[in-house]
C-alpha cells in the first residue's frame, strides 16, 4: 500500500504543483487576443460560477462595444448577437480566429445587420478598405472617415447622403436644385452641372488640387452664363422678354416686352402678329421697317410704281388691315376712269379681280391698270351680238348709261322702223321681247315690221287680200279707230240715204266663232232683201 | 469453471449489447463532430451539442463520471465490514465491471477525443484503469472460484482434476497416454518473465479451444452419440489442469495487477474531482450550461 500511495502522490503532485501543468487546467489555450488572460488562476475573469461565460464579463473589458450595445447601435445590439461566446468561441488554441464569420466566410457577411447596409460601390469593397483599425467598430459610417470632402465645406452641416448615394459620386440624385435659391426651370433643368458650375478654386490644403464651386455661382443674372446677343441695346433685364423655357419661341415673354420702346411701335394689326412672323428665327433681330415691302410682298406687283408717290402702300393702306384700302371714289375720279353712276356702288374687286384675267395665274395680283376701259372689257354683251354694228359705231352708250342698265336712251328713228303714234309710248319690251323655248329675252335683230308681226287680226281675216292684211288702209299708228276708212270709197256697198245715218253696228253685228267674238264686215248682203223683209229682225241680218 | 447460460447471464449479455448499442449510436451521432479538426470544431453545427460542455457532451460527462464514482461501491463492499453481507461479491464485481466499461466510454465521448491539459491525466488514468480492469477480469476468470466468488483451495482444484481424469478414463475409455497428451496441451513454460508469462497465458488460452477440438477428434474410441459430452468434459479437464499449472503464476500476476489498477484509479478520481470542481467553478453547473 505504501508503494501505491507513493505513486499516487508523485503523479498528483507532478500534475498540480508544476507551473506548466497547472496552466493546463484550462481546456485549451486562449486565442492570441486573450492571451493575457491565460492562467489557471484567471478563469474567473471571464467565467462566472453562476452564469458561465456571460456577456457582462466580456463587456467589462470591451467598453466601446458595451456603449454601442447600450445605444442600440451595430450588429452586437441585435438580440441574436448579444451572447458573445456564440460567435467568439474560446479555448480553441492560440491561432484560433476569434471572429467567426460563418461558413461562407467574411465576404458573405450581411453588413446590413450592422445597421449600415453596403450598397452600390461600397458592396464590393474589402473590409479593410473601411475598417482600417484592428477593431471593426468605429465611426466608419461617417463618409468623411474614408472620403475627402470634395466640396471643401461648401455644404457643411449637410450629410453627404442627402445628395449622394453609395452607387456613385455622380449623379447626386438626392440633390434638388429646386430647394436652392436658384431653382432650375425650363431649359436650365437638363443642363449639366458643370455648364454653370464651371468655376474651380484651388484647394487650400493642397495647391495641386482644385474643387468645384457650387455656392455663390458667379452671377445669377443671365449675362453670367449667356452672351447678350442684343449687345446691350435692350438693357440688362433679359427676363423681361425671355424665360428659361427658351431663348426663342415659347421662351419669349412677349408680355414683358414693350415694342413701343423700339423704333417701330406695333400698331393696328401688327400688334397681334407673333414675333417670329417678323423676327424670323435665325435671322437678325433688327429689321428694316422703312417701307411696308420690307416685310410685305407688293400685292400689286409693282403696278403702282409709276404713281407720283412711287406706289407707297400707306397712300392707300394702313396697319389696320390691307382691306379696305383707303382709295375713295374721289381718288378714283382722279384716275383715267372716274367711277360714275352705278359704278360707284361696285366693289373694287368686281373690276380689279385676278379672276377677271383669265390668262393670269391664281394668286396673281389684282389688276389695277387696264389697257382699255370699254364696257365689254367688264360686261358681257346681253344682246348676243344683235347690236354689234350699233355698239361699234356708238358704243354701249348709244343706248345705256352708267347710271343704270335699264335706263335706256335710244333714238328709234335711227332704225328702219321709226316709232310713230301710239308706238312711241309703247315700252321696248312690248315689241322686242321674244320667247324662244324656255328663254325670254330681248331681241333686236329680225323684229317684224308688219302690223301682224305684233298685232292680232281682230277681223278674223274678213278684210285680208292677196299679199296679206293691209291694216294701214283703214288704221293709223295714232289709234286703232279706222280713221282712214270711207264706206263710200273703200266698201263695195255705198251708204247713202237712211243708211248713212245708221250706226255701223246696225249692219255690222257681233258674231261669235267658238270663243272668239268679232264684228261681221263681210260678206254681207248688198240687196235690200238681204236686210229688209218679213221675218228679218235687226241684228239677225234682216232689216225691216 | 465454465459459466452456464442462466437468466442472469442472459440479462447481463442483453444489458451489454443494449449499452454498447447506445454508446455506438451516440458515437455515430457525434462522429462528424469528433472527426472535425480541433480548430474547426467551434464552427461545426454540432459544436454546442457535442462539445465537452455542450448540451449532450456535458451530460455524457456527468453520467460517465457518475458511473465511475459508483464503481467505488465495489471497493467499499470489499473493504467495509458492514457491507460484507450485502450481496455476493461476484454480482458487485459485475456491476463494477459494467460501470467500468461504459463509464469510461461515455467519458471518452464527453472528452470528444480532445485530450489535453489536466484532464488528459485523468483521461489516460481512466484508460489505464479501464484496460487494466479488462485484464484483471481475465485474470480473475482464470482463478477458480465458488459460486459466491470465493477462491477455491488448491486441493479442491486437484480433486476436481482427478475426478475429471477418472471420468474420461472410465466414461469415454481414454488411456493414460491420451490423458498425458491432454495435459501437455495445456502445459505452460515453467520459468518466464512476468510479462512473457502473461502473454503466453493469453495466447495459449486463445489457441486452446482449437487444440482441444483436435485432441477430441483424435480419440476415435469415443462413441459418436456422446462425443459432444466428451468434448465438454475434455475442455473442463483441460481448464482445471491448466489452472493447477498456472496457480502460482496467476496469483503473482493478480498481485501486480492490483498494483497497476488501484493507483491509476486513485489518480483518475483525484483528477476527476479537480475537473468537476473547475467545471463548477467556471459555471458549467451540474446539468450543463453551454
Amino acid at each position: 500500500m505504501r508503494r501505491e500511495a507513493t505513486f499516487v502522490a508523485l503523479v498528483v503532485g507532478a500534475a498540480l504543483v508544476s507551473a506548466p501543468a497547472r496552466a493546463q487546467i484550462s481546456p485549451g489555450p486562449l486565442a492570441r487576443a486573450h492571451a493575457k488572460l491565460e492562467g489557471s488562476t484567471r478563469c474567473l475573469e471571464c467565467h462566472d460560477p453562476d452564469k458561465g461565460v456571460s456577456p457582462g464579463k466580456c463587456l467589462a473589458c470591451h467598453k466601446p462595444l458595451q456603449e454601442r450595445i447600450a445605444a442600440g447601435k451595430g450588429l452586437h445590439a441585435r438580440p441574436e448577437y448579444r451572447d458573445c461566446k456564440t460567435c467568439h468561441v474560446e479555448h480553441q488554441g492560440l491561432e484560433y480566429e476569434l471572429v467567426y464569420w460563418g461558413k461562407a466566410g467574411r465576404k458573405a457577411f450581411d453588413h446590413a445587420q450592422t445597421g449600415y447596409p453596403l450598397a452600390g460601390k461600397h458592396a464590393p469593397l474589402a473590409c479593410e478598405q473601411c475598417h482600417k483599425a484592428r477593431s471593426y467598430l468605429g465611426s466608419v459610417t461617417d463618409c468623411a472617415a474614408c472620403h475627402k470632402d470634395e466640396h471643401r465645406g461648401q455644404f457643411a452641416g449637410r450629410a453627404c447622403s442627402a445628395c449622394h448615394t453609395q452607387d456613385a459620386w455622380k449623379p447626386a440624385p438626392g440633390f434638388d436644385h429646386a430647394k436652392t435659391s436658384w431653382p432650375l426651370t425650363g431649359r436650365h433643368a437638363p443642363v449639366a452641372c458643370e455648364k454653370c458650375h464651371a468655376a474651380r478654386r484651388p484647394d487650400p490644403a493642397n495647391a495641386a488640387l482644385t474643387y468645384r464651386v457650387f455656392r455663390a455661382v458667379a452671377g445669377k443674372d443671365c449675362a453670367g452664363c449667356h452672351e447678350d446677343t442684343h449687345k446691350g441695346r435692350l438693357g440688362s433685364n433679359c427676363s423681361s422678354c425671355h424665360s428659361t423655357a427658351g431663348w426663342r419661341g415659347a421662351g419669349v415673354v412677349t408680355a414683358g416686352f414693350n415694342h413701343a420702346k423700339t423704333a417701330y411701335p406695333l400698331l393696328g394689326r401688327h400688334a397681334s402678329v407673333s414675333c417670329e412672323k417678323c423676327h424670323v428665327p435665325g435671322r437678325p433681330m433688327r429689321l428694316k421697317h422703312d417701307r411696308c415691302t420690307d416685310c410685305h410682298a407688293d400685292a400689286h406687283a409693282g403696278q403702282l410704281a409709276r404713281r407720283a408717290d412711287g406706289g407707297r402702300c400707306e397712300s392707300c393702306h394702313d396697319v389696320d388691315g390691307f382691306r379696305p384700302a383707303r382709295f375713295s371714289p374721289e381718288d378714283h375720279a382722279k384716275t383715267a376712269y372716274p367711277l360714275l353712276g352705278a359704278h360707284l356702288a361696285v366693289a373694287c374687286d368686281q373690276c380689279h379681280r385676278p379672276a377677271a384675267l383669265a390668262a393670269r395665274a391664281k394668286g396673281s395680283p389684282a389688276p389695277l391698270r387696264f389697257a382699255s376701259t370699254r364696257c365689254a372689257d367688264c360686261h358681257q354683251d346681253p344682246h348676243r351680238g344683235e347690236v354689234t354694228r350699233l355698239v361699234a359705231k356708238s358704243g354701249c352708250e348709244a343706248c345705256h348709261r352708267v347710271d343704270s342698265w335699264r335706263q335706256v336712251t335710244f333714238d328709234h328713228a335711227q332704225t328702219k322702223y321709226p316709232l310713230a303714234g301710239s308706238h312711241v309710248r309703247v315700252t321696248c319690251v312690248a315689241c322686242h321681247r321674244r320667247t324662244e323655248g324656255a328663254e325670254t329675252r330681248l331681241r333686236f335683230a329680225g323684229v317684224p315690221q308688219a302690223c301682224d308681226g305684233c298685232h292680232r287680226d281682230p277681223h278674223q281675216g274678213q278684210l285680208a287680200r292677196a299679199g296679206g292684211v293691209s291694216c294701214e288702209r283703214c288704221h293709223t299708228t295714232d289709234n286703232l279707230k279706222a280713221t282712214r276708212f270711207d264706206h263710200s270709197r273703200d266698201a263695195a256697198y255705198r251708204l247713202d240715204g237712211a243708211h248713212a245715218r245708221l250706226a255701223c253696228s246696225a249692219c255690222h253685228r257681233l258674231e261669235s266663232r267658238g270663243d272668239v267674238r268679232f264684228v261681221r264686215y263681210k260678206p254681207l248682203p248688198t240687196t235690200c232683201s238681204g236686210c229688209h223683209g218679213p221675218g228679218r229682225t235687226p241684228g239677225n241680218g234682216d232689216r225691216p | 469453471m465454465l459459466q452456464r447460460v442462466t437468466p442472469y447471464r442472459s440479462a447481463q449479455v442483453l444489458l451489454y449489447v443494449a449499452s454498447f448499442g447506445v454508446v455506438l449510436w451516440l458515437f455515430v451521432q457525434g462522429q462528424d463532430f469528433y472527426r472535425t479538426p480541433l480548430l474547426e470544431r467551434a464552427h461545426h453545427d454540432g459544436y454546442w451539442l457535442w462539445k465537452a460542455g455542450g448540451a449532450y457532451g456535458h451530460r455524457l460527462g456527468v453520467v460517465g463520471s457518475s458511473m465511475m464514482v459508483l464503481m467505488l461501491l465495489y471497493s467499499l463492499r470489499k473493504r467495509v465490514g458492514a457491507l460484507r453481507r450485502a450481496g455476493a461479491l461476484g454480482r458487485w464485481l459485475d456491476v463494477h465491471i459494467y460501470l467500468g466499461v461504459f463509464g469510461p466510454l461515455l467519458v471518452a465521448l464527453h472528452s470528444t477525443f480532445k485530450v489535453q491539459g489536466l484532464v488528459a491525466l485523468s483521461f489516460w488514468s481512466m484508460v489505464v484503469v479501464a484496460v487494466s480492469g479488462v485484464l484483471g477480469r481475465y485474470l480473475y476468470l482464470q482463478i477458480p472460484r465458488t459460486r459466491a466468488g470465493e477462491e477455491l483451495a488448491f486441493a479442491e482444484l486437484e480433486k476436481q482434476d482427478r475426478e475429471l481424469s477418472e471420468r474420461l478414463r472410465s466414461g469415454f475409455g481414454l488411456d493414460d497416454a491420451q490423458l498425458g497428451r491432454l495435459d501437455t496441451i495445456v502445459a505452460v513454460p515453467s520459468r518466464t518473465s512476468l510479462a512473457a508469462g502473461f502473454y503466453r497465458i493469453v495466447t495459449d488460452d486463445l489457441r486452446l479451444r482449437a487444440s482441444l477440438r483436435a485432441f477430441a477428434r483424435g480419440c476415435r474410441s469415443v462413441p459418436r452419440p456422446v462425443f459432444r459430452e466428451f468434448e465438454r468434459v475434455v475442455r473442463q479437464k483441460a481448464t482445471v489442469h491448466r489452472r493447477i499449472l498456472l496457480w502460482d503464476r496467476l496469483h503473482e500476476l493478480f498481485h501486480y495487477w492490483h498494483v497497476l489498477h488501484k493507483p491509476f484509479a486513485v489518480v483518475m478520481y483525484v483528477f476527476l474531482v479537480v475537473h468537476v470542481a473547475v467545471a463548477l467553478a467556471t459555471g458549467y453547473g451540474w446539468v450543463g450550461r453551454s
